[in-house]
Order: structure tokens, then C-alpha cells, then sequence
């Protein structure tokens, strides 16, 4: 595996007395779309803005492309875009000055603003001034302004909240083809059908530690419940487990004798297993 | 610093003025107000003053310890104790030398004449009041004129009961209630010929007045001046401030940080862009008034001056302000404490702590400018302002490093 473009070690980070961050230890890769789950408090977004340079970690390190970010924080700064969970633009602009603005601060030519648009579908309202775009077209400028001066990481709070399914499916596009090109992208969601859907690894963090970090995949096979719902005809409810041989044989009589009325296998479910392993309320 | 990054920071800052176009159409008001004042009087004469009336009155004696002086500050009635400061006046005092007393003040000095041939002493009463306000005075060289009688007529009783006369038979006290300059006068003169009738003297007193060099604060000038600062005010310590803040509260100044801009460019294009925005109004509403100030260099010290101290001010509650509305109103605070401070100390005669505000300077500077009156010590508040300016311009500095932006 290649050396990894983010890595922190050992980090902690406080707000006040307030310990959000606790030893956190995580690296991430080049090409790597890596989801960071947890509830409120849990420390994700601290995370984010230590490795963006507006939170100073405690304790530990944060290096960003072999940087350190709070030492070398101009350096960091070219490599990564940032597509914060609050859309901030200049509303009284259009959509195009927006991005114009800001690819005079990368320096980077006219054409790739028109580019940027096209990529999120938004070209053809990049006219119109923002305070008249839905909160939808406001996240995909935000994404298309992170885009502009193609960085290899991507940061992302919250990505497709607001977004309907077509822009959404925009959006994961999008970040699968900047993974795809060697990108990475760090983004936090509470999404758990987006995090199964484009993220290549996991981490869930829960009061600032993180609890849980793997493939979605194995994450499915580590949590999925071997059991079955029944209901009979008698509207009597049963729950079998595939493990238990004596289940077994009562569900196959069951089903031989026509007494059931309905049956659902339990599938993976990442909401329940992130409550069983965070036992917290996501919310 | 780099070139790009700063034409794309000038370019943001133009665009949102030209977008919001509040901050343009109070510019194009203050404009129009300038040109209407100038239309109204082209030939920039004095109109009429703006406040009635002396506020504050100097007696400056050179005897400061004197038995005279100390009668006067004994016998002040109480409406006038706040208002009548005792100084000792210079007795070296040059011909080439100025006494300054601020605008809106008048002044009586007491001082020392040549000995006269019979051996007494002899004074000089000189009374300065403001050009165009000689009747300001009135209350107080009325006040002046009653006690300087009864401090002659005392002595007058005292010098004749040392002869063996009886003083207080010889010399009644006339009425001197009344407010009538005239009447003093012509009882002192009448005590002067009683004293020598009885073969006695009395100092001679010398009674003289002038108007004080320098136009009094009219109206014309004032507002002129006004004008000029409310641009450079409203540019740099409301506008900036405001629409900073509204870009840290929007999360704009933070997508910027993180940008490749450097803070110290973020700054620097706010340091440039709203003082450049602030003279030109400034120059501007200045040249429409009297163009031939734009060929002063006093001038444009002052405004570069002024234009620093304002966006060191404007900076500082920016970075100080978390939102918009609290830019807002921290400016509307600031301008508010200051003219108290001011004021209070310009009620109880506290001189140095004006001193340490730009708003002390800054109205005296250009309101001489534009006039045509600068003196000498503008110099000194011109130095001062910039001193001021340089200041407050490394605390926004250091201030919007440590939070502004975030």
C-alpha cells in the first residue's frame, strides 16, 4: 500500500476543557474514499478542522502530503478542497463569479470555472446570482468551488444533504471519479446507505475515540444478524435464528405445513449496528 | 505578497460594492450634499456660527498668585465655576509668541504694565473673544468687571483708612448688579478720580479687546469638515467592519483562509481597497468645497493620516465583532464613547486624555485645512494623529492575526 496522504497520530484536541478528540490514530490513502460516521459530539468535525488547519491539536500530529498542518499550514493548503456543511458563497454573485473569485485565488484559468459548473450540472444557472439557488444547487457549487483547482484531497461535511437523488447520484459520481484519478476524499455523513454505497473504508467515531474501522463490507459481515421474522397465519410473531439448529427445524416444519403468513430475513443494517457499537442515538 | 491573489481580494471587495450598492448611494448622498453646500455658497464665506455662545472662558494672568487673582477665583459665582479656567499666563510671553485657545473659548487675560509715574502698578485687562462673537463674552467679563471693581474699591477703602479717612463713607459702593458692561466701567473710573481727589492712587487699569486670530466654528466650515470625516468614518470604521463581519459570520472569510490567500494578504486588501474607497470620497467632498486644498500637501497628510487611524480602528472591531450586527453597532458604540469622553473632558478641563484620540485631532486638522488656517500647532496634531493612526493600526493587525478571521 502507498504511503498514506493523511495520517494522524495519537491526535487530541480539546475545545475548552472539553476533550472532542481522544488519541485518534487513522491513515488514509491515495485513491481511498474514506467515510467518517459518528453522532453529534463525536468528534468528526474537530477531526476535519484539525486536518484543515482551524483547530490545533492538543497532543499528537496531523500531516497532510507529509506536512505537518499546524506547522506548515500554507504548504498544506493547495492540496486539499473543502466543502464545508454550511454553504458559504457570496449570495448577491452568480454562480459563476463565485467560482471566478476563487480561481483567481488558486490561479487557475477562466475555462476551468466553466468546467466546474459543467461537472455539477450547474452551467446552466451560472448566471443566475446564488440567494436564488435551492439549498441543493448551493452544495453542488460548494463542491464544484473544492473542485476548482483539482486538489488530491477533498474534504466534505456532510456532501449531499439538501441534494435530491439525481444530484446526489451527481455528487457520488463525482467522488468516485476523483478517487478513481488517485484522489482521496474524507467525507462525513449520516448516510449509512451513501457510506455503503461509495465509501471504500470506515470509521466510526464515538465520544472522540474511534470504536469501529473497516471496509463497509466487512463491517456488513461482522454485524449481519443471522435471523429471520416470521408472522403466522394466526398473526403470531417469531424470530429464528439460523445458528440454532432447533430454529431451524421448527421454521422448515413451519413452512412445510403452510402456517406462515409472512417472512423477512434480517439483512445488514448499518443504523443498528452503528447504535450497537456507538449504544448512543444517532441523530 | 502576491499579485494574483490580491487583484482577485480588490476585485471581491469592488464587485460587492458594486452589488450592494448601499454603501455607493451614501457615497453619491454625501456627494450631493457637498455639491448643494457649494452650489448654496460658492465663495465659501462664513455663515452663521454654529453654536451660540462661549462655552468656556480662560482668565490668564501672569501675577497668577497675586491677591487679585485670588479674589476672582473667591468670588465666582457658582454658575460660572465649571466653566472659567485660571492659568498662569507667561510673563516673557514674545510679541512672535501665540497663546491657542481652543475654538468656541474666549479669554481675559491680566497682565503687567509699565510702572506708572506715580509709582503704581499698572495692568493690562485684555479681553479675546472668537471673531464674529464678541457678545459670548459678556457673561463673563461682566462677572470679571463687578469683581475687579470691588477688589480695586477694597483696596481703595483700605489705602484711605490707612491715611486716617474714614474709606467706606468716602467711597459708597455703587450698584454693580446690573449687567452692563458700560456701568462697571464708569464706576471704576469714577472710583480712580474719588481715590486721587482724596490724594490717594489706585493701580491703573488698561481695558483693551481683540478678536481671537481664526474664524469661530461656522456652520459652512464645520459641516464641510464633517462631511469629510464621516466619509473617511463611514468607509473604514462602519462599512469595512460590517461587511468583514458578514463575511466571517457567512463562513466566507474562513473558505478565503483556506484558499491559498494568506491572512496577511486577506488584510492587506482590506488595508487598500476601503482607505482608498475612504479618501477619494474624502478628496472628493474636499475638492468640491475648495479645490485648492487638493494642492496642499498638509492636506493629504492629513487625510492619508486619518484614512490609517480610521481603518486601524475599523480593523480592530472587526476582528473584535463576531457578526454584522454587532460590527455595526460596535462602531455606533465607539463613535458614541468617544465624543463623551470628549465632551466630559472638554466640560471639566481635562486636557491630556483628548489627546489620545484621533477624534480630537482629526476635526482640528482638517477644519483648518479646509479654512485655510493652518497654524503651527496643526503640525503638532497632525503628528499626534499619526502616532494614534500607527497604533491603532498594529492592534487591528495583531487582532485580526490572533482571531479575525476565524
Amino acid at each position: 500500500m502507498s504511503d498514506p496522504v493523511i495520517r494522524l497520530t495519537e491526535m487530541r484536541a480539546y475545545y475548552g476543557k472539553f476533550l472532542a478528540v481522544d488519541g485518534l490514530n487513522l491513515e488514509l490513502h491515495r485513491g481511498e474514499l474514506f467515510g467518517l460516521l459518528g453522532p453529534n459530539g463525536a468528534g468528526k468535525s474537530t477531526t476535519v478542522k484539525v486536518l484543515i488547519g482551524q483547530h490545533h491539536p492538543a497532543s499528537g500530529s496531523a500531516t497532510v502530503c507529509g506536512f505537518d498542518v499546524a506547522r506548515n499550514w500554507q504548504a498544506v493548503k493547495p492540496f486539499f478542497g473543502y466543502v464545508p456543511d454550511r454553504e458559504n458563497h457570496f449570495d448577491e454573485f452568480t454562480g459563476r463569479r463565485n467560482l471566478e473569485i476563487f480561481a483567481g485565488l488558486y490561479n487557475v484559468p477562466k475555462a476551468r470555472v466553466k468546467e466546474c459548473l459543467q461537472l455539477v450540472e450547474l452551467d446552466e444557472v451560472g448566471e443566475v446570482p446564488v440567494r436564488g439557488y435551492s439549498m441543493g444547487m448551493r452544495k453542488k457549487l460548494l463542491l464544484a468551488r473544492a473542485l476548482l483547482h483539482r486538489p488530491s484531497i477533498l474534504y466534505l461535511d456532510e456532501p449531499t444533504a439538501n441534494l435530491d437523488i439525481h444530484s446526489s447520484a451527481i455528487v457520488h459520481r463525482l467522488l468516485r471519479q476523483h478517487v478513481k484519478e488517485g484522489g482521496t476524499v474524507l467525507l462525513t455523513t449520516h448516510n449509512m446507505q451513501e457510506v455503503e454505497a461509495i465509501c471504500d473504508r470506515v470509521a466510526i467515531m464515538c465520544k472522540g475515540k474511534l470504536i469501529a474501522l473497516d471496509t463497509p463490507l466487512a463491517l456488513r459481515q461482522q454485524h449481519t444478524e443471522r435471523k429471520i421474522d416470521v408472522i403466522l397465519k394466526d398473526n403470531e410473531r417469531l424470530v429464528y435464528d439460523l445458528d440454532v439448529d432447533e430454529h431451524r427445524r421448527k421454521l422448515a416444519d413451519q413452512m412445510r405445513d403452510g402456517r406462515i403468513a409472512s417472512l423477512h430475513t434480517r439483512e445488514f443494517d448499518f443504523h443498528s449496528t452503528f447504535l450497537k457499537l456507538t449504544g448512543t442515538q444517532f441523530d | 505578497m502576491r499579485w494574483h491573489i490580491l487583484k482577485a481580494l480588490l476585485l471581491k471587495e469592488a464587485l460587492r460594492h458594486a452589488t450592494n450598492r448601499g454603501g455607493l448611494l451614501l457615497a453619491g448622498l454625501l456627494v450631493t450634499a457637498s455639491l448643494v453646500m457649494a452650489a448654496l455658497n460658492p465663495a465659501g464665506e462664513k455663515t452663521t456660527q454654529l453654536i451660540g455662545g462661549i462655552h468656556h472662558c480662560f482668565v490668564h494672568a501672569e501675577d497668577f498668585d497675586g491677591p487679585f487673582v485670588k479674589h476672582l477665583q473667591e468670588s465666582m459665582p457658582p454658575e460660572l465655576r465649571k466653566l472659567v479656567f485660571f492659568k498662569k499666563l507667561d510673563p516673557d510671553l514674545g510679541p512672535d509668541q501665540t497663546v491657542v485657545y481652543p475654538t468656541g473659548t474666549g479669554a481675559i487675560q491680566i497682565r503687567k504694565a509699565p510702572t506708572g509715574p506715580d509709582g503704581e502698578p499698572r495692568y493690562l485687562i485684555w479681553v479675546w473673544h472668537p471673531a464674529g462673537d464678541r457678545s459670548g463674552m459678556e457673561i463673563y467679563e461682566s462677572w470679571f468687571s463687578r469683581e475687579a471693581y470691588r477688589f480695586a474699591h477694597q483696596q481703595a477703602i483700605e489705602r484711605l483708612n490707612a491715611k486716617g479717612l474714614d474709606g467706606a463713607k468716602l467711597l459708597p459702593m455703587p450698584d454693580l448688579n446690573r449687567d452692563d458692561l458700560w456701568n462697571n466701567r464708569l464706576v471704576e473710573q469714577q472710583l480712580q478720580a474719588q481715590v486721587r481727589l482724596q490724594g490717594g492712587t489706585l493701580p491703573e487699569i488698561e481695558w483693551r479687546e481683540s478678536p481671537l486670530v481664526g474664524p469661530a466654528l461656522d456652520m459652512h466650515a464645520a459641516i464641510n469638515t464633517a462631511l469629510v470625516m464621516f466619509s473617511l468614518f463611514f468607509t473604514c470604521v462602519y462599512l469595512m467592519p460590517a461587511l468583514t463581519c458578514e463575511e466571517r459570520e457567512r463562513g466566507l472569510l474562513l473558505a478565503q483562509v483556506l484558499s491559498p490567500a494568506r491572512v496577511r494578504e486577506i488584510l492587506a486588501s482590506k488595508f487598500f481597497f476601503y482607505p482608498t474607497f475612504g479618501i477619494f470620497l474624502a478628496t472628493l467632498l474636499a475638492g468640491i468645497q475648495n479645490p485648492a486644498v487638493l494642492l496642499k500637501p498638509f492636506f493629504w497628510l492629513a487625510i492619508i493620516s486619518l484614512a490609517m487611524g480610521s481603518l486601524g480602528i475599523g480593523m480592530s472591531i472587526a476582528s473584535l465583532a463576531r457578526t454584522q450586527r454587532s460590527a455595526s453597532l460596535g462602531a455606533l458604540c465607539y463613535m458614541l464613547v468617544v465624543a463623551m469622553v470628549l465632551l466630559i473632558c472638554q466640560q471639566n478641563n481635562i486636557t491630556w486624555i483628548p489627546y489620545l484620540t484621533l477624534e480630537y485631532h482629526a476635526p482640528q486638522i482638517l477644519h483648518a485645512v479646509l479654512t485655510n488656517q493652518t497654524r503651527e500647532y496643526h503640525w503638532f496634531n497632525l503628528l499626534g494623529c499619526t502616532v494614534l493612526a500607527i497604533a491603532w493600526v498594529f492592534a487591528a493587525g495583531f487582532l485580526f492575526r490572533k482571531r479575525g478571521w476565524q
